[in-house]
């Protein structure tokens, strides 16, 4: 089973969400900076998942709960639950909130803060 | 905290000798270690080189910053919890009061200091590494965020 | 310049300040202060500019039309502004929530139904130290050593290496479970309740895996061992609450661990008014209310999609100091001050103990004299 799971495009996760404080740092600065996004529009991975289904740390995927999805950057680290994945606290993980989230690469760019707030009206 | 490996991939990786080591890989070591300077690679100081120099340059630019104990911070890692402060045996024995009891250090030249948010090298002379040469490694054992290294465990 | 630090609910009272070098201060902090002119807010009527006094008489006028209001957030406001927040709230009839899920522990600990204690006490006496669904290393990043594992205290004077026992429960290997090491363990687990009961069972004499037999084993070294619970435990605690109770009674001392700065006060300011603590998410779901007030909050960067979405549709009228996802949104924006960087007043650190700001610089307008203008209106 494992084997086959090298070539699936999609796996699905658990999400946990957590505070993260160098997100918080810049979200206390501004919101609507440059900054905010790198710190924000992050999915963590455990080094085991990203083995075993071939992520790279720094590629971009699209993440999707139900109907909804944005594009966020992988990051790979201990920090993540070996069963899940793992969201900074912010608008981002608000949006995709859910028991469960999908993750497979894309080529698109990462959403913006505001490319989401047009979405909540 | 680059790696050698890192290094030695935008190294000519000819092998030639010129700057005395036998391969380019162990050219890399030293850099990384301070005892070759990357000026003693001749070839990478030609033009075709240029950009795999300046990016060598880049990475560093770390290790320039290593102090005589080997002690380096990348501040950009830090969150600035003050742990390496508190826990650190001659900031508690010189500051009780202040940084051996939680409080921000209150000696005038501790050996590290939060500033500005992140964790900055005041005076690595205090420091144990430095004056009784023990292997001490409190600081970078609470940093869980790898913001502090010791070159000779890199 | 000494500065006590408004990041979060740690409330730093030893931070110094020479122009714009910032001591002492971690890195949200220091963020804090030396960001404070970057991304203000500015008076808005439907995203328009206005003068703050036209901003503030909209506000009026739509809470005269609204028939429910809630008011939210304050956990960025002083006692103070609390308090006429309170006011305002019976003159409107309104619900009031700050978005934590500490309401329920908070009320028990001002109850004195559950043993609580002081972050000083803790450094001074505490021996085994759980940190149950928090990662206070992101979330209150001085918390560990400012107050808690790390420093040296009158009967801990040897150190976290010999005089402390780190417990940290986690679902994840966090930040905080890394910092684990030696007399200390991390408890990875996905069922909060069935770990209680566990150590429930092992406190009286019964079978526990080894890592919950070792902790009660060191627990019984010491009369004073503390439980900080982060929003990890809080959340997942619905039924289990009578339970946790229990092990807290059995360990020591229970303190939140509620990064939000001043949320304990919000608790205390709701329990002194006697005003029950509101649901604001469940009210937007229900379609309770038809005007928000969100003072100092950003529920946007915080509420999830689905109740969000509800929030947007309200009458909203937002008093902030910065520019945030919520204010885009509203009908009334009113900028206010940064508490304890630009007005000063009084907080409660995560322990209820009351800290007095000294704010840096003066502002015009700050939470206590929008709220009151607002009232005053009304
Ligand atoms: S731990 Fe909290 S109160 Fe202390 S400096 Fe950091 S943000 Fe400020």
């Amino acid at each position: 089973m494992l084997r086959f799971a090298k070539y699936l495009k999609k796996v699905e996760l658990k999400l946990v969400t957590y505070r993260d404080g160098f997100q918080v740092s810049v979200a206390v600065k501004d919101k609507f900076d440059d900054e905010f996004v790198e710190k924000s529009a992050v999915v963590i991975i455990h080094p085991d998942t990203a083995k075993t289904f071939g992520f790279k740390d720094g590629q971009i995927v699209k993440v999707s709960s139900y109907e909804r999805c944005a594009n966020l950057r992988l990051k790979i680290s201990e920090i993540a639950p070996e069963n899940g994945a793992l969201i900074p606290k912010s608008i981002y993980s608000c949006y995709l909130y859910s028991d469960r989230i999908t993750i497979e690469p894309t080529d698109g760019e990462i959403t913006t803060p505001n490319e989401l707030l047009e979405r909540y009206t | 905290m680059p790696s050698p490996m890192d290094i030695y991939k935008l190294l000519p990786k000819t092998n030639c000798k010129l700057c005395g080591e036998q391969t380019c890989m162990s050219f890399a070591f030293k850099l990384i270690k301070k005892e070759k300077k990357l000026e003693d690679c001749k070839p990478l100081f030609e033009p075709e080189f240029e950009e795999q120099r300046k990016k060598i340059e880049e990475m560093l630019k770390v290790v320039e910053k290593a102090t005589e104990t080997g002690l380096v911070v990348n501040e950009d890692l830090c969150i600035g919890c003050g742990n390496c402060i508190v826990v650190c045996p001659v900031h508690v024995y010189e500051d009780p009061e202040g940084a051996g009891s939680g409080f921000g250090v209150r000696l005038e030249n501790p050996i590290l200091r939060v500033e500005n948010g992140v964790v900055r090298v005041v005076d690595v002379g205090l420091c144990r590494r430095y004056k009784e040469k023990t292997i001490c490694v409190a600081c970078r054992e609470n940093c869980p965020t790898s913001a502090i290294a010791f070159l000779e465990e890199l | 310049m000494m500065w006590v630090c408004t990041g979060c609910s740690c409330l730093c009272d030893d931070i110094e300040i020479e122009g714009d070098v910032v001591r002492h201060a971690c890195r949200i902090g220091a963020g804090l202060y030396l960001n404070r002119s970057v991304a203000r807010a500015e008076p808005l009527i439907d995203g328009k500019r206005m003068d703050i006094d036209s901003a503030i008489e909209r506000a009026v006028e739509i809470l005269k039309d609204s028939k429910s209001v809630a008011i939210y957030g304050l956990n960025n406001s002083t006692l103070e502004a609390q308090k006429i927040a309170m006011k305002l709230a019976k003159k409107l009839s309104a619900y009031v929530d700050n978005g934590s899920k500490f309401g329920k522990l908070a009320e028990m600990i001002l109850r004195k139904e559950i043993p609580s204690t002081t972050l000083e006490n803790v450094k001074d006496y505490a021996y085994v130290i759980f940190y149950w669904g928090c990662d206070v290393h992101n979330s209150m990043p001085r918390h560990m050593s400012r107050y808690t594992y790390y420093p040296r205290g009158k009967k801990r004077q040897r150190g976290y290496e010999e005089d402390r026992f780190l417990v940290v429960v986690d679902v994840r290997r966090s930040h905080t479970a890394m910092l684990a090491k030696k007399n200390a363990v991390f408890i990875k687990t996905d069922d909060d309740g069935k770990l209680i009961r566990e150590f429930l069972t092992a406190l009286n004499g019964g079978i526990a895996s080894g890592d919950v037999l070792r902790v009660v084993k060191e627990l019984k070294k010491s009369d004073f061992n503390v439980v900080f619970g982060g929003g990890g435990l809080i959340e997942g605690l619905s039924n289990e609450l009578e339970e946790f109770v229990k092990l807290v009674s059995n360990v020591g001392y229970f303190v939140p661990a509620d990064y939000r700065t001043n949320s304990m006060g919000f608790f205390k300011s709701i329990f002194e008014a006697g005003i029950p603590k509101a649901n604001f998410e469940d009210l937007l779901i229900d379609e309770k209310v038809d005007t928000a007030i969100i003072v100092g909050s950003d529920p946007l960067n915080s509420m999830p999609f689905e109740v969000a979405k509800r929030l947007v549709k309200l009458n909203l009228i937002v008093i902030d100091p910065k520019v945030s996802f919520t204010s885009k949104m509203a009908d009334v924006v009113i900028p206010s001050a940064i508490s304890g960087v630009e007005c000063g007043g009084k907080m409660l650190r995560s322990d209820f103990v009351e800290v007095e700001l000294k704010p840096i610089f003066k502002s015009e307008f700050d939470d206590v004299k929008v709220l009151k203008s607002i009232s005053e209106g009304l």
